[in-house]
């Protein structure tokens, strides 16, 4: 149910992947979105999507980790395509009452599922092969240039790290409240829209509660030991780019300019 | 009243590796019962009182609670949690409403109850629980100390009046009068009501006070059970799965193996209390014959 989802999870294995360094990780999956947005025809995702199967695989990754977190988006993923496929204007494909399937509709709904599809992946991927601390510190150094227009690159990255790290645990006790407020009869499931709403009150309260008093543990803990932000702060692990760095920035790039060719030349 | 659980496999989706949780899980509960259960962390427990009102289903084998196969499709769950009254640990974390008496209603109001009923019942559940309702009922939930938050929401179960009542480490993380007070208002319930109890807690003191039988879990299997004293007697089994024995039959161990003639399935301190004092008068009797 809620534990299906995999984004914010960090699944620690040893492989090229898990071992990029975090920076070439960032930019990459960055790369790759911008990618998803340019690719002009279906036969360019299929060929994203075997570049990103590819990419599981190598990090060890079980598939049907990642399907499950399809899964629990599937509800988006239908709307979004019904959606295209019936308002979009064009060549009628076949009518439902008053609403009109178009053959361009069809297409931009095969378009955005596979561009959906392919961001979950790949989000996924870069959480599930980086570990929080790793995608941090990635993500300060790349903020960096940024502080001098008055961006807290170091407190941003902190707080993102908090973020992510706190997503399953938020997650697992969402889980543990719906089941102590079904055991008293509470239903999430059934009634319309509204009851629906209404019926999350009952888990949206506490959940809230255990958020601020889990914020407040965290601050003290962190203050327990000296964190004082990041002014002045040294790092253990020093990041270091490696050759296998340059393989993956090379084939990302090699991507990019691929699909930059597709779409100028068709 | 009973409940049937017939090898009950369950195993959790995703996460690290693919242990089962319950592996094959057969347990009778009878009518009016205070059973324990005890195991070390991670041996099922949590996983075992979740199957028994609905919450989840077994992968295989069945739960039948009161004739109702809880697996079946048609198997009307909310009746089935109106019947078996779940608390989780720290129960406190489920309260979310304005006062007091809204949040012992949510449970009755979901069942459906005439707002006079919801009433009488939210007052009776809180006085179960030792709470005042004029006095604390228009207060605020987050306004009260952890204790009485603990029994609010003990109240807010109890106030949907089930005939099985299902407590998962009620005692935990309260200081000894909160543990007595939850504990003691729980026994006076059953008591007065001959409800079935189903405890799952770590204190094995409170275990053999309170229970009559025990069940051991270990790794998803029931390693061990019958009436308290037999189980606490398999000290050496009960050691080697990380539990242990209450103090006092270890004193009573202890004293046996001195020579002295306490019963080894001493489980409480009023027990030893009595039967070292049976000993004594004996002891000092014979010194007398001798002198």
């Amino acid at each position: 149910m809620l534990r299906d989802i995999t984004i914010g999870q960090y699944l620690a294995r040893d492989t090229a992947v898990h071992r990029l360094d975090p920076r070439t990780k960032i930019i990459s999956t960055m790369l790759f979105m911008v990618l998803l947005f340019l690719v002009p025809h279906l036969a360019g995702y299929a060929f994203l999507g075997s570049f990103a199967a590819a990419v599981v695989i190598l990090a060890g990754i079980p598939p049907r980790m990642l399907l499950r977190s399809i899964r629990s988006l599937a509800f988006i993923l239908t709307l979004t395509f019904l959606l295209q496929l019936f308002m979009t204007p064009g060549e009628p494909l076949f009518a439902l009452g008053p609403l009109v399937a178009t053959r361009e509709g069809f297409t931009m709904g095969a378009f955005m599922i596979s561009r959906l599809t392919l961001l979950i992946v790949m989000t996924s991927l870069l959480t599930l092969t980086t570990s929080p601390i790793a995608l941090t510190d990635g993500l300060e150094y790349l903020l960096r240039p940024f502080r001098r227009f008055g961006l807290p690159a170091h407190e941003l990255a902190m707080m993102m790290t908090i973020a992510l790290r706190f997503i399953p645990t938020l997650l697992e006790e969402a889980d543990k409240i719906m089941k102590a407020q079904m055991a008293r009869g509470a239903d999430f499931r059934s009634g319309n829209l509204l009851r629906r709403a209404r019926s999350l009150i009952p888990l949206l309260v506490p959940l809230f509660v255990s958020a601020f008093r889990r914020a407040d543990e965290l601050a003290l803990a962190m203050e327990a030991r000296c964190y004082r932000g990041g002014e002045g702060r040294t790092r253990m692990k020093q990041l270091a780019f490696a050759p296998r760095d340059g393989i993956a920035f090379t084939t990302v790039a090699a991507m990019f300019l691929g699909v930059l060719f597709l779409r100028v030349w068709s | 009243m009973s409940i049937l659980i017939e090898k009950v496999e369950y195993t959790y989706s995703g996460g690290a590796g693919s242990t089962p949780a319950l592996a094959g899980i057969d347990l009778v509960i009878e009518d009016g019962e205070f059973v324990a259960v005890i195991g070390p962390t991670g041996s099922g427990k949590s996983t075992l009182v979740q199957h028994l009102n609905g919450l989840l289903r077994p992968d295989r084998g069945r739960v039948v609670v009161d004739g109702v196969d809880l697996a079946d499709r048609h198997t009307n769950l909310k009746a089935v949690r109106q019947k078996v009254g779940l608390v989780f640990q720290y129960p406190e974390h489920q309260l979310f409403e304005e006062t007091v008496l809204e949040d012992v209603a949510f449970g009755p109001r979901n069942l459906g109850m005439p707002p006079d009923v919801v009433s009488e019942r939210v007052a009776r559940a809180l006085l179960t629980v030792g709470l005042d309702p004029a006095e604390i009922g228009p207060r605020s939930p987050f306004a009260l100390s952890g204790g009485q938050m603990r029994r609010v929401a003990l109240a807010g179960v109890l106030a949907m009046e089930p005939r099985i009542l299902v407590l998962d480490e009620p005692a935990a993380g309260l200081d000894p009068r909160g543990r007595r007070d939850i504990l003691g208002h729980i026994q006076r319930l059953r008591a007065e009501r001959g409800i079935t109890v189903i405890l799952v807690s770590h204190n094995m003191e409170e275990v053999a006070r309170l229970a009559s039988r025990l069940v051991v879990l270990n790794a998803g299997r029931v390693v061990l059970e019958g009436p308290t004293r037999e189980v606490f007697g398999q000290s050496d089994l009960l050691c080697r799965i990380g539990l242990g024995v209450p103090s006092i039959t270890r004193l009573a161990a202890e004293l046996r193996r001195r020579n002295l003639n306490v019963p080894a399935d001493v489980v409480t301190v009023e027990e030893a209390a009595s039967e070292i004092l049976k000993l004594w008068s004996s002891r000092s009797g014979q010194a007398r014959a001798h002198a």
